[in-house]
């Protein structure tokens, strides 16, 4: 009986001593400090993933001011600088690695917040002609009632809208040579009853038509560029690393 | 003999089972350890669902927040600090000379009057709501107010403070500043506690429940009818393009001439109307300036980077003209100053 008792006891001694070490190795770990680091990272992914969802949104109008982006990317800058506190438990060799992925994501940061500025400037400029074209054509349209070129020149101007609205919604390039020919139309009406711009300011039409047709693609890949930087895939990375030491 | 027998094989047998209970309650005590840790909150990275609901979700301005918590004690140093002139070279100028509470946190001027009597070379802006820009000054070139004050304080034309260690070593003299600071910071006077305590203060100038902020929150009789379709008249002009957000303006940059040469027309082109390509040096930044906040609008005249619109008529037709590139009727401007007067705010309780 002794000698069948021994390797069991062996055992429970063994495996009395790797728990002993486990619960050491994990005693050495600061939950709190483990807790608000590992926060910190998926709240950097998920205030990413809203970034971009904002930036969709100010595209197509979902969002009519611009705070949202300026808080959001207050606070990942504010949350890469609670990152740059790396827990002391993370030996030297995770905290080199997380430093140097973090360096690339302050990076992939300022790049970012660049883009955006961009975007927000020709984003409202876009929004500017688009919002007012609707109210010119309005006006112009209230004082030309009663002339003989109404007929056709409203028929243009809903062409012209519709053919706006359209390409302003899609990524679709080939619905530009659709609007320029409106615009062909509207001097074409101009010129065949000899309108003075007093009359028919198509030149302010044509100009705040133009300002959208420079500013639309540029918008767009503007929010392509944008919503392709990978802030998050970043803020995953230093996630696996932070696990794996 | 049975008892003998059982002391022998029984006793053991129990000493053994209740040696085997400790690797049973340390694996318990592991299993628990790293059940602790599988609780972190794992989010995928999507974006949430936005939960606030703002009163005014709707519109593109929103309300200016009825309440900031901030210091009391650093808002009431940084208020003193803020108006004290040993902070400037000469001792002869504060903050609050080109920011004077009393006429809408500006100067009043077309450029502001900077140490031993230099000319500026911008209009300076209120510094009621400042806290809430996105960047200071007209080109952006500070992401914050302790920034900004810094900027400033040192500079040879602003305040020409010369040095920190200089304003320093005045504040020492002070035993009221010395008291102060030594209650609020522990490492007592130095650059950044004095930045932080002209911050705070400046953080605390905004001005919320304008009448505009009270018809956002739903009071319908805030606003007269005029000043309601003014307001119609600003977003249907495209005005609101820029001047969007909490403070209508403040959040973003923009070019200053989209629909004409506002600076070929004016002439006498300087290094400071070049705006964000002075901090960028990016073509595509001359003349971008930070849109500015309208809050307040009706007492910060003059108006734009360079000070040349005197009133709000004169500013509202220069927009119009270079950045939609038209003439408005003088019924839709007189609309659109109406509604701009209902964004003043209240500072402490009363009405600026």
């Amino acid at each position: 009986m002794k000698q069948v008792q021994l390797p069991r006891v062996f055992m429970a001694l063994a495996t009395i001593l790797i728990l002993a070490f486990l619960i050491g190795k994990s005693l050495s770990i600061d939950f709190n400090q483990h807790q608000r680091y590992r926060s910190a990272i998926v709240e950097m992914q998920s205030k990413d993933a809203t970034f971009n969802q904002d930036i969709l949104k100010s595209r197509y109008e979902l969002f009519n001011s611009y705070d949202s982006l300026v808080n959001n990317l207050a606070a990942q800058k504010m949350l890469q600088k609670q990152l740059h506190e790396i827990p002391n438990f993370i030996e030297a060799r995770g905290k080199k690695q997380i430093q140097n992925l973090l360096a690339t994501q302050a990076e992939l940061l300022d790049q970012k917040e660049s883009l955006s500025e961009r975007f927000k400037s020709q984003n409202a400029t876009l929004k500017n002609s688009l919002r007012y074209l609707p109210v010119l054509i309005a006006e112009i349209e209230e004082t030309a009632t009663t002339q003989v070129w109404f007929v056709p020149l409203k028929k243009t101007f809903t062409n012209l809208m519709y053919e706006i609205l359209l390409y302003n919604l899609t990524a679709n390039e080939e619905l530009k040579p659709n609007i320029k020919a409106q615009i062909e139309k509207l001097s074409q009406i101009k010129d065949k009853y000899a309108i003075s711009e007093n009359k028919l300011s198509t030149k302010l039409a044509i100009s705040h038509v133009n300002v959208f047709l420079i500013n639309k693609p540029l918008v767009d890949d503007l929010t392509r560029r944008i919503i392709n930087i990978f802030v998050a895939n970043q803020a995953n990375s230093i996630k696996n690393i932070y696990d794996i030491f | 003999m049975l008892k003998s027998f059982r002391r022998k094989v029984v006793f053991p047998n129990k000493l053994i089972k209740r040696f085997y209970l400790i690797p049973v309650l340390l694996f318990g005590g592991v299993v628990f350890v790293f059940w602790q840790y599988s609780q972190q909150s794992e989010q995928l990275a999507i974006a949430p669902i936005a939960s606030q609901v703002t009163i005014a979700s709707n519109e593109p301005i929103q309300p200016i927040p009825l309440r900031l918590e901030l210091n009391e004690s650093k808002v009431k140093l940084g208020e003193n600090l803020f108006h004290d002139s040993r902070l400037s070279g000469d001792n002869k100028s504060s903050c609050a000379s080109c920011h004077h509470l009393n006429t809408g946190g500006t100067a009043r001027l077309v450029r502001s009057i900077g140490i031993r009597n230099q000319l500026q070379f911008v209009n300076s802006p209120t510094v009621f709501n400042s806290g809430f820009n996105f960047k200071q000054f007209w080109d952006g070139r500070t992401e914050t107010l302790e920034e900004q004050v810094e900027n400033l304080l040192l500079s040879d034309r602003g305040m020409g403070g010369g040095s920190w260690s200089e304003v320093v070593n005045k504040l020492k003299q002070s035993s009221e500043y010395v008291s102060l600071f030594k209650q609020l910071y522990s490492d007592e006077i130095n650059s950044n506690n004095i930045k932080d305590a002209i911050a705070t203060f400046e953080r605390s100038l905004y001005t919320p429940n304008s009448r505009f902020d009270r018809f956002l929150r739903g009071n319908q009789n805030a606003l007269t009818e005029e000043e309601k379709e003014g307001y119609q008249r600003f977003k249907s002009y495209g005005c609101v393009s820029c001047h969007q957000g909490m403070l209508l303006g403040g959040n973003m940059f923009q070019s200053f001439g989209l629909l004409g040469d506002y600076f070929g027309d004016r002439g006498n082109v300087t290094k400071a109307d070049l705006g964000r390509f002075n901090v960028t040096g990016d073509e595509r930044d001359r003349y971008v300036f930070k849109i500015p906040s309208l809050r307040n609008v009706v007492l910060t005249s003059p108006y734009f980077h360079d000070g040349s619109a005197a009133t709000l008529e004169e500013a509202i037709k220069v927009m119009a003209k270079y950045q939609l590139g038209r003439q408005l009727p003088e019924t839709d401007i007189a609309l659109i100053i109406k509604f701009l007067s209902t964004l003043t705010g209240e500072y402490k309780g009363k009405p600026l």
